[in-house]
């Protein structure tokens, strides 16, 4: 099990973080400890032996891979963008027209739920586990469907995120969409991704899977679907509770 | 005050559909040992026809409701009384090939779910039919119309699940 | 049969909630002497005082109707009282539709009771696990009266549901807004959605087993394909929301009872009102928990396991903010605030050794044993049960226009609390002795005869506490205090109405700018919107 060090990985988050710290004035110092976090994370994701796990291993270690992609990611760094250099941009009208397009709750819904249910199909997941630029497409596009998910719910520029019940309902949704697929990962036989059915590795791994590990093939599927289903749906709720708590302690006209 | 009716059976709707999903999870959970009889015994020709006859009813249904018009609502009566019809004609081919709902888990499954089903249609039409003699209020036309496009939309995932994915 | 005739055919919310929690009270007695005559049978090894068969009827009887026939339609019946007056409405969105789902609740009562007329009452438990429930192992048509009557109930409970949710959100006094919300109406909304979201896995587990036993379909015997682990996640999938929607509302009332006893706003309404959320997502998550003994696979248990442990913090940060509620406050110990006070103790006890149940080992270890028995008695009777007392001490004056008496109280509240914790407190030990549950009788191993006669005890003397309860409602009936309108100066707006209120509850609604909108009232100098309203 190696570190996959990708020059171009690397190489992407540390211009990432250079532009952040160049461009992102008036951040606090949360913002940025979340922003950096954030790819902190993204390059464990994806140099880390989670890597090559996903890659010929396990079906489960792949699930964790996107979830971080999708779900952690793209929500540290909206959170670690500050409000005013959102401001700044957005007033640029061309900026400011692919937000209201793509910020309409449906759009961005679709958006993040749709990549999600489009690359479990199994012909698409097995296919960008064969091709490497594939890969890389899938991986961008959990990224870009992720913060385009996400913003609604966590833009940094209070007036374009959605009123407190209307958030609930979509990550509600978002919730009730990633539990249906987690739940018939979870609770179908395996075999979806025949990839993962007998994985052609090194011998030392698949013996710490299968044996130290305990992970059989139907396990991992299985695992894969309770990590999507249970993690993924306390994320949205964490979510939920975090807006509906917010929205307690603001103040209300008299 | 806001309009009362749609708001409750919204939520009734909600119930229902959960309802639906475990009745549906049940047919999916005993999908592997029910398939061979399902692709012997279903009529997927048959059923189609009466899918759309369903469907038609839905949009007969939102005419009614826009134009106000008894002419459309009957229709929708007709056409959801056809569909009733096809499947009581599918039923019984069905027991005439010894599938019942005591046989093996296709039985089981699918009579369960498609004559729930049913009787949600039925209900829809006897609705349909107090509003038309005049006895029921005009403000629950939306209710009930809310209600037929969901025991509609119901029966599309049915057929999906039922019909299509026994046959594509 | 001017009376009987309006109060089968009354629409005012008023009325039909008292109709609930009278029929409630009734099956409460039923269900108490189903409790009793299993403390009798059970109170020493090898008794006959029950037939082992009718053991099991009367075990599935006392729990199928303590909890569909007393707790369920109780909490509705206050819910329905209150709701509107708390809202400043002058009554349910759809009052037909609530003298349906009472009347739904009922019926399905008596469907139930009238098994034992017909062949036997169901007899396979409250959660009628299949093979058991079907028709090969369970011939006779107990079951049948059972799934049946459970049908009706749950259709009406989904009726009330739908009523309360469409109240709330459309019958609300102008400037009581969502965060304004007293905390009982609140826990009753987001009650009512999970009972939109779990009620109806009852209903289509139920239709399955009616399938099963009347049509001979096989959705549960093994024998011809069917699944009974089936039978068991669809239960539960209803099951394990359905406790909490036996105990948001009693968390409810508590809420609003402590804060008034203490003199103090509640502590952290908005931590209260996000955790019940929590709770109510949560609860959707756990169910597997009630299924550890079955083999399902140790990563699909585990992380449920983990769900929940999970689930016991949002019910944490409630006790906590009621405790810290108390914290400073000027606590007045009425009957009602003595059964507020003993909730927390008792709930927090039960809470534990709920997440006991959490550890996958512990539970091996564990289920099916008095240990359960213990744990779901304390959260159900100690918890919403306690709650219900305080609540009946507390609305009492507002319902009937009389005080409870105070005396009575007092020997209401140590009969049931020393009754109740003799009772199921030595549960727990005869649970972890290995004393397995639904058993007739046991065997003389050492220290269970001893356990078993302290429980029973124990029963009497909860029993007697009950009694004294039922007199003082009735004394207090005919001879009580008359309270006013608002005999605990309290600040939610049933306060203002009458006791009883009027035919339409209000005949002006006071003004709503903050959360406790009598204070403003009685307080002008020191409103509580003046102090930045809201939080």
């Amino acid at each position: 099990m190696t570190w996959d060090w990708e020059p171009s990985i690397i190489l992407g988050c540390v211009a990432l973080a250079a532009g952040y710290l160049y461009f992102a004035h008036g951040r606090t110092a949360l913002q940025t400890c979340s922003f950096l976090g954030g790819i902190v994370v993204l390059l464990l994701d994806l140099v880390s032996p989670i890597d090559t796990l996903a890659d010929t291993y396990l079906f489960s270690a792949h699930v964790l891979q996107h979830f971080v992609l999708a779900l952690v990611v793209p929500p540290l760094w909206l959170l670690g963008i500050p409000g005013s250099a959102a401001e700044r941009v957005l007033q640029r009208r061309r900026v400011d027209g692919i937000e209201q397009a793509l910020s309409r709750p449906g759009v961005s819904w679709a958006a993040g739920v749709g990549t999600m249910l489009a690359w479990h199909i199994p012909a698409l997941f097995s296919a960008a586990i064969a091709n490497d630029g594939l890969h890389i497409l899938q991986h961008l596009s959990f990224l870009v469907s992720g913060a385009i998910f996400w913003w609604p719910v966590l833009a940094p520029v209070e007036p374009r995120r959605l009123a407190p019940l209307a958030a609930v309902v979509y990550l509600f949704g978002a919730c009730t969409a990633c539990s249906l697929l987690g739940a018939a990962l979870t609770f179908t036989r395996p075999g979806w991704y025949p990839a993962y059915l007998n994985p052609t590795g090194d011998a030392g791994t698949l013996r710490l899977i299968r044996t130290g590990w305990g992970l059989d093939a139907r396990t991992d599927q299985q695992f894969g679907g309770l990590l999507m289903w249970v993690p993924g749906c306390l994320v949205y709720l964490s979510a939920i509770l975090a807006r509906v708590a917010a929205w307690y302690r603001a103040p209300e006209p008299a | 005050m806001k309009t009362r009716a749609p708001l409750g059976m919204l939520l009734f709707l909600l119930n229902e559909a959960v309802f639906f999903f475990m009745l549906i999870g049940a047919f999916v959970y005993f999908r592997g040992s029910a398939l061979a009889t399902a692709a012997r015994s279903l009529n997927l020709a048959g059923a189609s026809i009466y899918t759309v006859c369903l469907l038609a009813s839905s949009i007969t249904m939102w005419r009614g409701v826009a134009a106000g018009s008894r002419g459309w609502l009957g229709a929708t009566l007709a056409l959801g009384a056809i569909f009733l019809y096809g499947q009581g004609r599918e039923y019984w081919a069905l027991f005439r090939q010894n599938v019942t709902i005591g046989g093996d888990q296709f039985g089981t499954t699918f009579f369960t779910l498609t004559g729930i089903h049913a009787l949600h249609v039925l209900t829809g039409l006897l609705l349909l039919l107090v509003l038309l003699s005049g006895a029921g209020r005009r403000s629950a036309l939306d209710s009930i119309a809310l209600y037929w496009y969901f025991v509609d939309a119901v029966w599309i995932v049915i057929f999906a699940v039922v019909y299509l994915w026994t046959f594509v | 049969m001017k009376g009987l005739e309006r109060w089968v055919s009354t629409v005012d919310h008023k009325e039909i909630g008292v109709l609930y929690m009278l029929t409630a009270l009734v099956f409460f007695l039923i269900g108490g002497v189903e409790a009793m005559m299993i403390r009798a049978q059970l109170s020493l090894p090898g008794l006959n005082f029950l037939a082992p068969e009718t053991y099991n009827q009367v075990f599935t009887m006392h729990g199928t109707t303590m909890i569909f026939l007393v707790v369920m339609p109780v909490l509705a019946g206050f819910g329905v009282y209150l709701v509107p007056l708390m809202i400043g409405a002058s009554d349910m969105a759809y009052p037909r539709l609530n003298a349906l789902t009472f009347w739904l609740q009922f019926f399905g009562g008596v469907l139930l009771y009238i098994s034992f007329f017909a062949g036997g009452a169901p007899d396979a438990g409250w959660f009628s696990y299949a093979p058991l429930s079907e028709k090969a192992f369970s011939p006779h048509a107990g079951l049948d009266y059972w799934a049946l009557g459970l049908l009706l109930l749950g259709s009406g409970t989904v009726g009330s549901a739908v009523n309360f949710i469409v109240t709330i959100a459309n019958h609300r006094a102008p400037g009581m807004t969502i965060r304004r919300l007293p905390l009982f109406v609140w826990m009753t909304l987001v009650n009512s959605v999970l009972i939109l979201f779990a009620l109806p896995a009852l209903n289509a587990a139920l239709i399955m087993l009616l399938s099963d036993r009347l049509l001979h379909a096989h959705f549960f015997d093994a024998a011809q394909g069917g699944s009974p682990i089936l039978w068991q996640h669809y239960f539960w999938i209803f099951g394990h929301p359905e406790v909490y929607i036996m105990v948001l509302p009693a968390f409810g009332m508590i809420s609003e009872i402590i804060p008034v006893f203490s003199r103090k706003p509640i502590f952290g309404y908005g931590f209260v009102a996000s955790s019940t959320l929590a709770i109510a997502f949560l609860s959707y998550g756990v169910w597997v928990h009630h299924m550890f003994a079955v083999a399902l696979g140790r990563v699909f248990i585990s992380v449920f396991a983990a769900m929940s442990m999970l689930i016991a913090v949002p019910t944490g940060v409630k006790i906590f903010a009621w405790s810290a509620t108390l914290v400073g406050g000027s606590i007045r110990f009425t009957t009602a605030m003595l059964f507020a006070v003993a909730f927390l103790l008792e709930f927090t006890i039960g809470g534990l050794s709920g997440v006991a149940f959490a550890t996958v080992p512990i539970d091996w270890e564990l289920t099916d044993t008095y240990f359960v028995v213990a744990h779901f008695h304390y959260v159900l009777f100690g918890g919403t049960a306690f709650a219900l007392f305080a609540a009946a001490y507390y609305w009492f004056p507002k319902i009937s226009g009389r005080l409870m008496d105070e005396k009575m109280g007092r020997w209401n509240f140590w009969l049931v609390v020393i009754g109740f914790n003799m009772t199921f407190f030595v549960q727990h030990l005869l649970g972890l002795m290995g004393m397995p549950r639904r058993v007739y009788t046991y065997p003389n191993l050492p220290g269970w005869a001893a356990l078993n006669l302290v429980s029973t005890f124990g029963a009497v003397i909860l029993g007697l506490g009950a009694l004294v309860f039922i007199c003082n409602i009735l004394a207090s009936l005919a001879f009580g205090t008359r309270a006013g309108n608002d005999p605990w100066d309290a600040w939610t707006l049933e306060w203002a109405a009458k006791s009883p209120p009027l035919p339409e509850n209000f005949e002006t609604v006071p003004a709503v700018r903050s959360r406790r909108p009598l204070w403003d009232v009685k307080h002008p100098d020191a409103p509580d919107w003046a102090a930045e309203g809201g939080a």
